[in-house]
């Protein structure tokens, strides 16, 4: 068909309109953190990192989507009761969303063992245990989902949360299920039954104008999931018990409902007839280890169409403004708590055993073979993984090591297991995969990758890097790892360019797919001293770097990569004579970069430069610290230290002693020292290498 | 550039009319012009004729006797009613027609109340069905 050319356009706009629109509708406000989007029915409710906050995971009930949590039709979702919790300190929102798998039972694929899932992979990426708020059946599909493993050995899904909070949760089922499907309901005592049958009569065939209505709740049950949530019907009496270590916590509606009629009798009793689709006994029939149930009670609906529309009710109860304060108080709770149990812990080699160290008190974890020397510590973003490399003193040998342990469980149960890896330097947590470099050639890109359970490592490709231009020397096509990046990738350097006298290279972020983001270069060299320096929240990381110009010029300094924009601060080098030499850089509680440097005044001129074994002599002036303010150095009268590490909490660990003659001072072995619990600095010990905090 | 605009505004002029008329009709067919006054919240469908049975019930609650009355009501409520009388002699109950609406053995309808020396009163009634007949479980006045 040919059209005019001018409805031809119209017909192209409204297309493309339509489109368009349709692509805004369709695109979801937030996505799950990237390890945790194989689960599509989770939901991030603001884009946050997860990592080192408390999950709360949002599961809705029957008849419903993840919206229901919005609140009634017409409230604002941006202060919904999950975007509320959302902006609470150090947690995470999300929602549960099993409305396509509606209306199966809460055993169906897509409904209990998805959930458990979302559970595990939360608790995973987070590194906390999930919090559970849990509406009408999503309590049964979450007290299904608990029994489940969770996916490590012998472990069951209770174990990823930290408590459940049920509302209106129908525990023992629903009478109103059980009259709505002429089920025998001898339990449910007369007042309530004739109430409740009133309300059932006046919702017949109700206009469903409102999905989210109280009569649309009572067209629901009366579908095959309502059948199965009939007052002790076998579906729930099948259901395993929740774990009795679990805490859970209930909270109902309870309407007080007394009907006047049209027969002017105002003295009948009053009846308590739950939120209407679940009575109170059966809301509250289960509590543990949370003291009594908490009841929202209504009084003043005497008419029943009002009874509809009550606070009360089962839609309206889970997002009554008293309701979320008692909830968002007790996720504060639970947040605390979980913060409170994990005191910052303190990882650290001293001689050839790897230690861990909480508020003074020290436990071995591995001994490492006699000769090597630990050269970096990397916890993963959960804090349940550790790895750590080892390098045979000569150089010629170097180890990887990866310690696993359960949520919960002491240092001494984590399982170590170790590869060799003679060709790697560099080690980083890719969300909670173990990665290094030394995969890389100038012909091949490519990370070596170690499984959690110590298989051989496999090699993990990397894609879409910039072509490799004319660089030279080893150091040519190597990916260094700079430590871990946003939303579960690593940052690395690449060499791709130069030699001695251009750029360090262009930094990446790296996926788990081993997609790449290209992030500014940096100057230099080459790194230095590889081993990442993270700010305290991870967000920006201190890349060392080494210049050389001549034998006699070569210089040290450090950049600072913010991970959020990818861009690179290059500041100039201190104002000191002679060359310039990075000693320690860390970041302070507020991510402000400090750095000690030192000069020596070069070997131009000099006889001597060099020792009986070959070694540059170095004459090193005094060691100054400085901080970086306006991308800029400013002397500050601090204390130089050889390494400093502050805890996201506060607390600072250093390294202290005297720099070594040879440079880099990187990896320079002192005595290390730590804040306790008072704050007080104490001695952790001596002769320390490598540390670095839980994060 | 001026062709342009006028596609465009051509365009949503045309997506406007068919939200109109598509939002617009589904509106007016989910509501009700026979919803009760003043219960915005209860927008009943037109319903279907009130059952002959219904009708029987109905006008038994305005019987003469006592136990004709109480014996329309479902027993968990006339049990928790006072002994008595429900309504005054005298009283007239005139069921609407087509406000019938069943579903699973529950049901409501409408009606006008008319005691003695008072003014008329819309009531809502609902029913449930005990032993295929249907008895009066709640009947309350619509304001």
């Amino acid at each position: 068909m040919i059209l005019p050319h001018g409805r031809a356009r119209l017909l192209i706009l409204c297309t493309a309109l339509t489109l368009l629109v349709g692509l805004i509708m369709v695109s979801p406000a937030a996505a799950a953190p990237s390890n945790c989007t194989n689960n599509r029915s989770l939901k991030q409710v603001t884009d946050e990192p997860v990592a080192n906050t408390m999950p709360v995971l949002f599961v809705h009930g029957i008849n419903a989507g993840a919206d229901t949590w919005d609140g009634p039709v017409g409230s604002d979702s941006e202060d919904s009761f999950p975007r509320k919790v959302a902006d609470l300190s150090r947690v995470s929102a999300f929602t549960f969303d099993y409305k396509p798998a509606q209306p199966e039972w809460v055993t169906d694929p897509r409904i209990g063992p998805t959930l458990r899932l979302a559970i595990n992979c939360l608790a995973q990426a987070s590194g906390y245990k999930v919090m559970v708020v849990a509406h009408s059946m999503g309590g049964l599909a979450t007290q299904y989902a608990v029994s489940l493993p969770n996916g490590r050995s012998g472990g069951k899904t209770w174990q990823d949360v930290a408590e459940v909070i049920t509302i209106g949760t129908p525990t023992r089922g629903s009478i109103t299920a059980s009259l709505l499907h002429h089920l025998p309901v001898a339990a449910a005592r007369a007042p309530a039954l004739r109430s409740i049958e009133g309300i059932l009569g006046v919702c017949a065939l109700y206009g469903r104008v409102n999905d989210d209505s109280m009569c649309g709740i009572v067209d629901m049950l009366r579908s095959p999931q309502g059948r199965a949530l009939a007052y002790e019907s076998e579906d729930i009496k099948k259901l395993p018990p929740w774990p009795k270590d679990l805490p859970v916590r209930a909270i109902a509606g309870d309407i007080k409902l007394s009907l006047n009629s049209v027969f002017g009798v105002t003295s009948l009793p009053e009846a308590s007839v739950g939120d209407l689709a679940v009575s109170l006994g059966s809301a509250t029939a289960y509590t543990n280890k949370t003291g009594t149930p908490r009841v929202l009670t209504c009084r003043n609906n005497q008419v029943p169409l009002r009874v509809l529309g009550s606070d009360c009710n089962h839609v309206n109860v889970k997002t009554q403004p008293t309701v979320v304060a008692t909830a968002i108080k007790q996720i504060k709770r639970v947040q605390r708590e979980q913060t409170g149990l994990r005191a910052p812990e303190l990882a650290y080699a001293s001689g050839n055993t790897v230690s861990l160290w909480t508020d003074g008190k020290a436990k071995a974890l591995a001994t490492i073979p006699t000769g090597y020397r630990v050269q970096q510590i990397a916890w993963s973003g959960s804090g349940l993984s550790i790895a750590w490399t080892a390098t045979k003193g000569n150089g010629s040998a170097s180890r990887v090591y990866l310690a696993r342990r359960g949520r919960g469980e002491p240092p001494a149960h984590a399982r170590i297991h170790e590869w060799e890896c003679n060709d790697c330097s560099t080690i980083a947590f890719r969300g909670e995969e173990l990665v290094s470099d030394g995969a890389s050639t100038a012909e091949r890109a490519a990370l070596w990758s170690y499984p959690s359970l110590g298989e051989p490592r496999k090699l993990a490709p990397v894609s879409s890097l910039r072509p490799i231009d004319g660089c030279f020397g080893p150091a040519c096509g190597r990916l260094d790892l700079l430590g871990p990046g946003p939303d579960g990738t690593v940052s690395a350097a690449y060499i791709d360019a130069g030699g001695n006298f251009t750029g360090v290279g262009t930094l990446y972020r790296i996926d788990a797919q081993g997609r790449v983001d290209r992030l500014d270069g940096a100057d230099g060299s080459g790194l230095l001293g590889t081993v990442p320096i993270l700010s305290p929240r991870r967000e920006k990381i201190a890349i060392t770097w080494f210049g050389h110009l001549s034998a006699c010029e070569e210089y040290s300094g450090v950049s600072v990569l913010d991970q959020t924009s990818g861009q690179v601060t290059q500041p100039h080098l201190p104002d000191l004579p002679g060359n310039v030499w990075l000693v320690s850089s860390w970041f302070d509680s507020k991510g402000q970069l400090h750095a000690a440097f030192r000069s020596d005044q070069g070997c131009e001129n000099i006889d001597d430069q060099f020792d009986s074994n070959g070694q540059r002599i170095h004459r090193w002036g005094a060691t100054h610290v400085y901080r970086l303010i306006g991308g800029r150095w400013v002397e500050t009268n601090e204390a130089p230290v050889l390494a400093r590490e502050v805890h996201r909490g506060g607390r600072t660990a250093s390294l202290l002693g005297t720099p070594p003659d040879t440079a880099p001072a990187g990896l320079a072995e002192g005595r290390l020292v730590a804040q306790n619990a008072a704050n007080k600095t104490v001695d952790v010990a001596q002769k320390a290498h490598a540390f670095a905090w839980r994060p | 550039m001026r062709k342009w605009i006028f596609g465009v505004s051509g365009g949503l002029l045309l997506i406007a009319v068919v939200v109109y008329f598509v939002v617009g009709n589904r509106s007016d067919s989910d509501t009700d012009s026979a919803k009760p006054p003043g219960q915005q919240e209860l927008p009943y469908r037109p319903g279907k004729p009130v059952p002959a049975q219904v009708a029987d019930v109905v006008q038994d609650l305005v019987a003469d006797d006592v136990q004709t009355q109480r014996a329309a009501l479902t027993p968990e409520w006339e049990k928790a009613l006072p002994p008595g009388r429900l309504l005054a002699k005298g009283s007239r109950l005139e069921l609407r027609k087509n406000s019938w609406h069943e579903e699973g053995g529950y049901a409501n309808a409408q009606a006008t109340l008319k005691k003695p020396g008072e003014s008329a009163q819309r009531v809502l009634l609902a029913f449930a069905q005990r032993d295929g007949a249907w008895q009066i479980t709640l009947a309350e006045e619509i304001k």
